[in-house]
């Protein structure tokens, strides 16, 4: 016995599969395109926060991210946005959002070497999602933003982009959107002026 | 197992065995002849950078040895060739033509693992030293001793894998004496090339290469290309409600009970011997409600 209503909801779930699947080939594609042999700094994660307890509003992931070490202290981030259960004054007609961002924290002993992950607490895997759904105000689609000494000055400078995920058609537009979000950066670090 | 996946028939159990990636994929690829699908696969093919550029596989064996994928007659593939002191590389592809040296790549192939070993035990610096002793592969190829094979080591993984290659390189020490007959394939490759196949030539190619490239786009290992849409219909907020939630607890129900005084309550009437319950007069009736008070 089957539900009209529930088939609507089944090709809705069959959907989000299929979001989830390209976002998948997205991430994986951006390792050779962006990344360009940089390690990734959460290694194969890709998202957190998933509740694996009984009661829960949902068991869905948010979003999903990739870093990339981008010299001392920086980081080329991409984050796709999917859901944004509870982010302050989110309009939640929001669609599906990616984002790029090139994040510079703010100074500390440095022993890691060059090429290698940030030290270890500095990122933190939401940083591109908050810094725009949290830490800004603004929120144009298609326009490198702008931020400064975000979350107590952890963050020194960010620059991100963010675009609705489904103008996303081919893995160059991601590339030209980094280079905008590069080219914006006050300065490039020197690890990735030797990948380029 | 490769037509049952296609057709959506898919075992769990070997969804993340390379082996049987491996097998599945060359073992239909086996039958293409050099003439077709391979120079564009190989095409797909990169190095490590030499003086400032990557070299593609088949620039690498039109340098090394003057001839194209194409130009070879023959393909012979053999599955985990043994060798008794490196190791078991996934496959040897054999490319044999007459007057030509032959053209061996040994593949390594890779799903969701990294290379395995470390340090002195880099698999891909053990696979590397297979190239320079084919023969303890007992590959039967022909004139060996005449005209010694071209070989080189191809790394097929599902990501890229720059920073592994590179590790390895730094291990076996010079670039381009070593890591220079290494390269990077993705399994997505596979089915850029299979695309690239036209003309009415290809026959019975075209169908094997239409089911691998299937079965790889089924494990979605394929580029990406932008996102896929599905037929959907609008949903408002409240869709997708089938369990009515509690509000919680909204207060006492107020039961229709009469005014009383302090005697009311009192079943133990006269001090001494119990006597039996005093009925208090005045209550009416009123409906038992099972658990009433959170609704």
């Amino acid at each position: 016995m089957t539900t009209e209503y529930g088939m609507r909801i089944s090709g809705a779930l069959k959907a989000i599969v299929q979001l989830h699947s390209d976002t998948s080939r997205l991430l994986v594609d951006c390792d050779k395109h962006l990344g360009k042999g940089r390690p990734s700094v959460f290694g194969s994660y890709a998202t957190r926060d998933l509740t694996y307890h009984y009661k829960a509003e949902f068991w869905m992931a948010e979003g999903v991210y990739r870093y990339y070490p981008a010299g001392p202290n920086a980081v080329d981030g991409i984050t796709v946005a999917f859901h944004y259960a509870g982010a302050p004054s989110v309009d939640p007609e929001t669609e599906p959002l990616l984002l790029i961002a090139r994040i510079q924290y703010s100074s500390l002993p440095d022993t890691t070497p060059p090429g290698s992950a940030p030290v270890k607490g500095r990122c933190e895997e939401w940083d591109v999602w908050n810094l725009y759904f949290v830490w800004g105000r603004n929120r144009q689609f298609g326009k490198v933003l702008e931020y400064e000494s975000v979350d107590n000055g952890r963050i020194s400078w960010a620059r991100l982009i963010a675009v609705p995920l489904y103008t996303v058609d081919s893995i160059e537009l991601v590339v030209r959107l980094a280079d905008e979000v590069g080219a914006a950066s006050p300065e490039r670090s020197s690890a990735t002026r030797a990948t380029e | 197992m490769l037509l049952a996946e296609i057709h959506g028939h898919v075992v769990p159990e070997v969804q993340d065995n390379e082996d049987y990636l491996s097998s599945e994929i060359f073992g239909h690829l086996r039958y293409l002849p050099p003439s077709i699908f391979w120079g564009d696969f190989l095409s797909c093919a990169r190095g490590l950078a030499a003086n400032g550029a990557e070299q593609t596989l088949t620039d690498y064996l039109a340098a090394s040895a003057s001839v194209r994928v194409s130009d070879y007659s023959s393909l012979r593939v053999r599955f985990w060739p043994r060798h008794r002191l490196h190791g078991v590389p996934d496959l040897a592809l054999c490319f044999e033509g007459p007057g030509l040296p032959a053209f061996v790549i040994l593949i390594e192939a890779k799903l969701w693992a990294d290379k395995s070993g470390t340090d002195g035990d880099d698999q891909l610096v053990r696979y590397l030293k297979i190239l320079d002793d084919l023969a303890a592969l007992d590959l039967e190829i022909r004139n060996e001793e005449c005209t010694p094979p071209s070989a080189v080591l191809l790394y097929l993984t599902p990501r890229d894998s720059l920073a592994e290659i590179r590790e390895s390189a730094r291990l076996w020490g010079t670039e381009h004496a070593g890591c220079a007959r290494v390269y990077r394939a993705q399994w997505q490759d596979i089915i850029v090339a299979a695309r690239m196949q036209r003309g009415p030539g290809i026959g019975i190619s075209k169908m094997i290469l239409s089911d691998v490239s299937s079965f790889l786009a089924a494990r979605n290992l394929e580029y990406f290309d932008g996102f896929r849409r599905k037929s959907i219909l609008l949903f408002t907020e409240a869709d997708g409600a089938f369990y009515h939630q509690s509000c919680g607890f909204v207060g006492m129900t107020p039961l229709p009970l009469p005014a009383m005084d302090q005697d009311a309550g009192r079943f133990y009437v006269h001090p001494g011997l119990f006597r039996g319950f005093q009925r208090c007069g005045g209550l009416e009736a009123f409906p038992r409600i099972r658990a009433g008070w959170i609704r």
